[in-house]
C-alpha cells in the first residue's frame, strides 16, 4: 500500500502597520484640545458674551448677531470632539492590531520551522513511518491554515479601522456638515455633569459617579470640563491626566498668543505655572523606566495653574498610578510652587528608578505640589517672606489637602494599594498634619530633613500608621532637621514658633534609617537638606526600600537623644557615610 | 442725562471677545501643526484635510469673535457721540473702550 503524503505549506506573510499610535494619539489630543477651546466660546456666547453693556435696540441687535456664532460654537465643539474621541479609540485600536500583529508574525516564525521541518524529513521517511509522517503534515497544514484566516481576519480589521477613520475625517469638513449633524443635539457634558455629586461628596462618592457614566459622557466631560475633571478626587487617573493635558495644552496653545505687554497678571502666572508643568512632564518622558527600559508617560495628576494668588497646583506622576502595586508620593516644603514642577519632577523620576533598582516591579511615584506652601527659607534670599516657614497653619491646611489626595487614591482604585507618603522639610510637616489629622488610607510614612512634626504630636503613634511604619531620614549636617523640639524643649508650647518635635528624636518612636551624604558637609550651608532624594545615597535607598516594602532591608540608625544638659547628641554624625547604588550606574 | 452705554461694560465685554479670538487663533495654530504621519497611508490624507479644514473654522470664528469685538466697540462709540454733548466727558468714555488685545 502507498501513502500519499502532501507537505504543508509555507505560512503566509502578515502585511507591515506602518503607523504610530503614540503619534495618532498626540493627534487626536490636539483635536480634543482644540474642541476645549471651541467650547468655551459657546459658553462664552451662551453666558457673558450676552451682557454688552449697550441697551435697548442696540443691545437686542447684538444679541440676535450672536444666535448664528453661538450655534456654530456649540456644533463645532461637539463635532470636533467626537472626532477626537475616535482618533483616540483609533490610535488604542492601531497599537491592537500592531500588537496581533507581532503574534501572527512570531506564529508564522514557528510555523514556518515546522514545516521546513517537514520537508527537511520527508525524503527519509519509510513506508511504516509514512501514515504518521502524513498526519503530522496534515496537522501542521491545519495550522497554517488557521494562520491563514487569522491574518485575513486582521487585514479584514486594519480595512476596516482605516475605512471607519477615513469616513469620520470626510463627513465633517464644512460648517454645513457640522451643522446637520449636530445642531440641536445635547451635549452629553451638561447632562453628566448635572448629576455630578456636590462639594461635599466623598472621594468614593465621586467615583461611583463616575463609574455611573456612558464612555460618551465620560469623553465629553475630559474634553468640555476638564478643569473639574482633572482634579476631582476619586476619578481614576488615566481620565484626569487626559483632562489635565486639555487644560494645559490649551493654556500652551492659547496664552502666548496674547502679546506678552498686554497680559494681565493673573494670565503671567497661570503662563509661566504651564510652561513650568510642561518642562516637568517633558523631563518626565525623557526619563526611562529601569523596569520597562522605555521612555516614562507621565500621568497629569493635578493641574491648577491659578491657585493660591498664582502660585499654583500641579502634580505628576511616573508609572501608571491606577495600577501600580506600589505608590509614592513626594511632598515638597518650603520654596515649592508650581514653577517648582520641573526640580520636583526629578525627585519622582529618582525614587521610582531605585525602586526599580532595589527590585520594585510595579511602583508609580509623583511628586504633589498640592498646598500653598512657605515661599522661601527665612535665611534665603526671600527674607521675611519665608517666616511661613517657621507657622504651621500652611502645613495644617496643606495637611488637609494632602489627605484628601490620598483618600482620592485609594478611591479611584480597584485594586489595594500599598501607599507612601514622603514629606521632605515643611512637607514632612504637612504631611504629619495629613496623618494626625484627618488619618487617610496610607500605609508608610517617611520623613526627611523635617523640621518638626507640627505641635501637639508627641509620637509616631499619633500618625495612625503604627509606629514601626513611620520613617524618618536625617542627615547629621542638616541644619532644618535639627529645628525640631528636642528633649524639654518645646517651642511649640513657649509661644507656637516652631513646627513641633523632631521625629528622629528617640522619644518619639519613629523608625530612623540612615541618611548621611558621603559629601557631608558639602554644598552649602543647606547643602545636605537636599540630597535625601539624590542616587547612590543612603536616604534614598532607604526610601525606595520603605516603598516596595522591604522593610528588613532598610538600613536603621541610631535616635538622636537629648540628654538633661547639654545638646541633642546625633549618633549618625560620626559615622561614615556609605554611598548604595540605586540607579545601576556607574 | 441717561446714557444708552455703559462703556466699562462695553469695553469689558469687548476685551472677552479680543480673548476668545486670540483662543482660537491658537486652536487655528495647534490644528494646522497636528501631523497626520501617524496614521496608515490610506488614513493619512483625510486626517490632512480634516486639521486644514477644522484650522480654517477655527480661523473664521477667530474673525467672529474679533468682529463683534469692533462692533461693539463702533455701536458704543456711536451712542456715546450722539449722548454725550462735552467733548471732554466723551473722551474719558472713549478712554474705557480702546481695544488692549
Amino acid at each position: 500500500m502507498t501513502t500519499t503524503v502532501v507537505l504543508p505549506p509555507m505560512p503566509v506573510a502578515t502585511p507591515p502597520l506602518e503607523a504610530d499610535p503614540v503619534r495618532v494619539a498626540a493627534y487626536g489630543q490636539g483635536l480634543r484640545t482644540s474642541s476645549a477651546i471651541f467650547d468655551d466660546l459657546g459658553s462664552f456666547v451662551a453666558g457673558g458674551a450676552r451682557t454688552s453693556g449697550l441697551e435697548g435696540v442696540a443691545h437686542d441687535a447684538y444679541l440676535r448677531g450672536l444666535a448664528p456664532l453661538g450655534l456654530r460654537a456649540d456644533t463645532e465643539s461637539l463635532g470636533l470632539r467626537d472626532v477626537a474621541t475616535l482618533v483616540l479609540d483609533h490610535s488604542d485600536e492601531l497599537a491592537s492590531l500592531r500588537s496581533r500583529r507581532t503574534d501572527l508574525v512570531d506564529w508564522a516564525d514557528h510555523l514556518a520551522g515546522a514545516v521546513a521541518w517537514l520537508r527537511t524529513r520527508a525524503p527519509k521517511v519509510t513506508e511504516p513511518e509514512a501514515a504518521a509522517f502524513a498526519q503530522e503534515c496534515r496537522t501542521v497544514a491545519g495550522r497554517v491554515a488557521d494562520h491563514a484566516e487569522a491574518v485575513r481576519t486582521w487585514i479584514a480589521d486594519v480595512a476596516r479601522a482605516e475605512r471607519e477613520m477615513s469616513r469620520a475625517f470626510s463627513r465633517l469638513l464644512t460648517p454645513e456638515q457640522v451643522r446637520r449633524r449636530y445642531a440641536g443635539l445635547p451635549d452629553p457634558a451638561d447632562t453628566a455633569l448635572a448629576t455630578r455629586p456636590g462639594d461635599g461628596a466623598s472621594a468614593s462618592e465621586v467615583r461611583a459617579w463616575w463609574d455611573g457614566l456612558t464612555d460618551v459622557q465620560r469623553a465629553a466631560l475630559i474634553a468640555a470640563d476638564p478643569e473639574i475633571i482633572g482634579n476631582l478626587d476619586g476619578i481614576p487617573a488615566r481620565a484626569r491626566d487626559a483632562a489635565n493635558r486639555v487644560t494645559l495644552d490649551r493654556d500652551l496653545a492659547t496664552l502666548p498668543q496674547i502679546p506678552d505687554d498686554d497680559r494681565t497678571d493673573a494670565e503671567t502666572d497661570r503662563l509661566a505655572n504651564a510652561l513650568a508643568a510642561d518642562r516637568a512632564r517633558r523631563r518626565m518622558a525623557n526619563a526611562i523606566d529601569p523596569v520597562t527600559n522605555e521612555h516614562y508617560v507621565p500621568q497629569l495628576y493635578l493641574y491648577d495653574p491659578d491657585a493660591f494668588g498664582g502660585d499654583g497646583r500641579v502634580a505628576i506622576a511616573v508609572g501608571d498610578l491606577d495600577t501600580a502595586d506600589d505608590v509614592a508620593i513626594t511632598v515638597p516644603g518650603f520654596g515649592t510652587d508650581g514653577g517648582s514642577a520641573y526640580d520636583q519632577a526629578a525627585k519622582a523620576i529618582d525614587v521610582q528608578q531605585a525602586a526599580a533598582q532595589e527590585g520594585g516591579t510595579s511602583t508609580a511615584t509623583m511628586f504633589w505640589i498640592g498646598y500653598d506652601a512657605p515661599d522661601n527659607l527665612p535665611l534665603g534670599e526671600g527674607g521675611f517672606d519665608g517666616l511661613g516657614v517657621t507657622r504651621e497653619d500652611l502645613a495644617t491646611s496643606g495637611g488637609e489637602r494632602l489627605a484628601a489626595t490620598i483618600d482620592g487614591l485609594d478611591a479611584m482604585r480597584d485594586h489595594d494599594v500599598h501607599l507612601t507618603v514622603i514629606g521632605h522639610s515643611y512637607g514632612s510637616t504637612t504631611t504629619a498634619h495629613a496623618m494626625t489629622d484627618h488619618h487617610p488610607e496610607a500605609d508608610d510614612v517617611v520623613l526627611v530633613g523635617s523640621p518638626g512634626v507640627g505641635g501637639g504630636t508627641t509620637d509616631a503613634g499619633a500618625l495612625g500608621v503604627g509606629a514601626d511604619h513611620v520613617w524618618v531620614g536625617r542627615n547629621s549636617a542638616d541644619p532644618v532637621a535639627t529645628w525640631g523640639d528636642d528633649g524639654w524643649v518645646d517651642t511649640y508650647l513657649l509661644g507656637g514658633g516652631g513646627l513641633g518635635r523632631d521625629p528622629a528624636e528617640d522619644d518619639f518612636g519613629a523608625q530612623r534609617f540612615e541618611a548621611e551624604s558621603t559629601t557631608r558637609g558639602q554644598g552649602g550651608f543647606f547643602g545636605d537638606h537636599h540630597k535625601y532624594f539624590a542616587h547612590d545615597t543612603e536616604s534614598l535607598a532607604n526610601i525606595a526600600h520603605v516603598v516596595n516594602g522591604q522593610y528588613a532591608e532598610v538600613t536603621l540608625a541610631g535616635h538622636v537623644h537629648d540628654p538633661l544638659f547639654g545638646p541633642p547628641h546625633d549618633p549618625e554624625t560620626d559615622r561614615t557615610p556609605t554611598a548604595p547604588d540605586t540607579d545601576g550606574r556607574p | 442725562m441717561t446714557l444708552r452705554v455703559d462703556p466699562e461694560r462695553v469695553g469689558t465685554t469687548a476685551t472677552a471677545w479680543d480673548t476668545r479670538s486670540l483662543e482660537l487663533t491658537g486652536a487655528r495654530t495647534l490644528l494646522a501643526g497636528l501631523s497626520g504621519a501617524g496614521f496608515t497611508t490610506a488614513v493619512r490624507g483625510p486626517a490632512t484635510a480634516f486639521t486644514t479644514a477644522w484650522a480654517g473654522l477655527a480661523r473664521t470664528e477667530a474673525t467672529a469673535a474679533e468682529a463683534q469685538a469692533d462692533g461693539l466697540r463702533e455701536t458704543a462709540t456711536l451712542l456715546l457721540r450722539e449722548d454725550l454733548v462735552s467733548g471732554r466727558s466723551l473722551i474719558a468714555f472713549l478712554a474705557q473702550l480702546e481695544e488692549t488685545r
